[in-house]
């Protein structure tokens, strides 16, 4: 059996973002990346099934330029069988169905069975990605998975509802499941394994080569533009309290007590 | 004539969903910008009467799509009659709360059509005849202005209180278009779905009067459990987490605040090393005060706070437990 895991390479989230001169994207230098979070749930979700199984291969797939190579070097330092990674200017900045479909046929050419992906990237934050997937695939799916099994070809699935309710049922396979923070623990990764890692396949497929059209990708394909950024406008609302801790806390209850007279 | 903006309305218990409301009240105000007819979809087995009452709320016509097979959600059914609808309706727009339900099944109905979601939106604007959607990526650290400039059907998903319903019609003469889906059973891929409470323990902080919560900032467990703990103990609060903390195993998940834990209303909500991301922040904007302790000053927290102060928790929650404590004696 063969699972898909979709990740993406995000800012780390204490980055100090710095918008770029076009204002509608960060600077890329400024900050640090990391694996985006509910995508390292979905690696350790992966693995856990291959391990269950005690069969099967685990493949990891960015979208991403040069530097998220170290993401795919990390989902294989975890356990990952091999990589993929499309770094092709051509499949760069697109939205989320542009990202769809190069996912889609990512998945279609390897005929993935399962395929993983976080529920929401800590960037764009869209969190529609796994689900535009699943469209276009034309495959059952759910979307914020928290607990996951699987029996023969049939999924158990355990999805988040709002107000601390869940959902469980059955999928059968092929699925696309969008998975949460937290499902489960994510294992530590070894030194054995980094150096594992390193002799681990990665390949970088060109559109072309995905039965793919250039038109359909990227920022070419995509249809969502994003006009500009900018930083939230503050509500004026918030009074600050200033001094050394031992001050700011003395004042906040003198406000709480005589302002808000909630004491 | 005119063509349709259309909101998919959710109910839950026999009553809509205050988010599709709140999605009916824009597409009606879009609606005018732009000249669309709003209107709207109402799924289910036996919803009639809901259906009139998002008629009289507001929407022009209102189709009501009846079948056994939507009795309960799932996104084969759902999603297979909105198919249909689509086509047959052909939308300008598509509205929806941004709900669970919409992230687990308008990308599938989306995707049919080519067309991404614009999701999450906590504003629009038009300009030069377009919908502007403000989005909150960076976990609302900016705020993106977003268009789609795609053919129709377009789709967006609204925030939760982002919109406001207040101003939605008691008598409009809307219709009721009724339909038959005539699913097949085929179209249902879930099976065995059953809802349940997430854990069998329950801890109500809906009723707390102070609420102390924190967040990934205090670093590890016992720090979390030692500073949050006593805090909450002395002024006898009921203690929360945003969700990193319920994540990594700090506190159980019944302590959860936000969408996807508890929604609460105190008197006073202390948000102590949380980020604001808007998955908290819409779980506590019935609090009356809120104040914010982080050591980022440009956390989103402090949009939503009374009072605030910028510093590191480890530093100053000792000194509010001590000035608490002695304000117990007093």
């Amino acid at each position: 059996m063969k699972i898909l895991v979709c990740i993406k390479q995000v800012p780390d989230k204490d980055a100090k973002l710095v918008l770029d001169a076009s204002g509608s994207g960060i600077v890329e230098t400024q900050v640090s990346w990391e694996v985006n979070e509910p995508d390292r749930f979905a690696l350790e979700t992966g693995l856990r099934l291959r391990e269950a199984r005690g069969d099967g291969e685990v493949i990891a797939c960015t979208i991403g330029p040069e530097r998220a190579r170290k993401a795919l070097q990390s989902a294989l330092a975890m356990g990952c069988d091999r990589a993929i990674h499309l770094v092709d200017p051509d499949f760069q900045n697109g939205d989320p169905m542009a990202n769809a479909r190069a996912l889609a046929a990512v998945a279609g050419k390897e005929e993935a069975e399962l395929v993983l992906c976080g529920s929401r990237s800590d960037d764009a934050g869209y969190g529609q990605t796994p689900m535009l997937l699943a469209g276009l695939l034309e495959r059952p799916a759910a979307f914020l998975t928290i607990g996951v099994s699987l029996e023969g070809e049939t999924l158990e699935v355990v999805r988040e509802l709002e107000a601390t309710r869940q959902e469980t049922f059955n999928l059968e396979l092929p699925a696309v499941l969008s998975i949460q923070s937290g499902i489960s623990d994510v294992r530590y990764t070894s030194l054995k394994g980094i150096m594992a890692a390193k002799k681990k396949p990665v390949v970088q497929p060109s559109p072309a080569e995905l039965g793919l059209s250039v038109e359909n990708l990227g920022s070419k394909g995509s249809r969502l533009t994003v006009l500009g950024m900018a930083p939230p406008t503050k509500s004026s609302q918030c009074e600050f309290i200033e001094g050394d801790p031992a001050t700011a806390a003395k004042d906040l209850f003198e406000k709480l007590r005589r302002d808000a007279k909630v004491f | 004539m005119a063509k349709d903006i259309l909101v998919i309305i959710e109910h839950e218990d026999g009553k809509i969903r205050r988010g599709s409301l709140e999605a009916l009240a824009l597409a009606r105000k879009l609606g005018r910008d732009l000249d669309l007819r709003p209107v709207a979809a109402i799924l289910g087995c036996g919803v009639q009467a809901l259906a009139e009452d998002v008629a009289r709320s507001g929407a022009d016509e209102v189709f009501q799509i009846e079948d056994e097979l939507l009795r309960g959600f799932t996104p084969g059914a759902f999603g297979t009659a909105l198919h249909t609808l689509l086509e047959k309706v052909q939308p300008e727009w598509v509205l929806m709360s941004h709900s669970y339900q919409a992230q687990d099944l308008l990308p599938l109905i989306s995707a049919r059509f080519g067309a991404p979601v614009i999701s999450d939106a906590a504003g629009v604007e038009i300009e030069d005849g377009e919908p502007v959607f403000l989005r909150q990526p960076y976990d609302a650290k900016l705020v993106a202005r977003t268009v789609d400039r795609g053919p129709a059907p377009r789709f967006a998903t609204l925030q939760a209180g982002a919109f406001p319903s207040d101003d939605l019609p008691k008598n409009h003469e809307g219709r009721v278009a009724a339909q038959d889906a005539n699913l097949d059973e085929s179209v249902i891929k879930r099976r065995e779905v059953k809802i349940r409470a997430a854990t069998g323990k329950t801890v109500d902080l809906s009723s707390s009067d102070i609420v102390v919560a924190g967040g990934r900032g205090f670093g590890d467990k016992e720090k979390f459990e030692a500073l949050v703990g006593e805090f909450a103990k002395v002024l006898g609060a009921g203690m929360g987490a945003s969700r990193p903390v319920i994540d990594n195993d700090w506190l159980p998940h019944e302590h959860q605040i936000g969408s996807s834990g508890q929604t609460v209303s105190p008197r006073l909500y202390f948000a102590l090393a949380i980020s604001g991301a808007i998955q908290h922040v819409v779980g506590i904007r019935g609090a009356q005060v809120i104040v914010a302790v982080n050591k980022d000053k440009d956390a989103p927290i402090f949009n939503e706070a009374t009072y605030g102060i910028v510093g590191d928790v480890h530093e100053i929650l000792p000194e509010l437990t001590k000035i608490a404590q002695e304000m117990k004696e007093n």
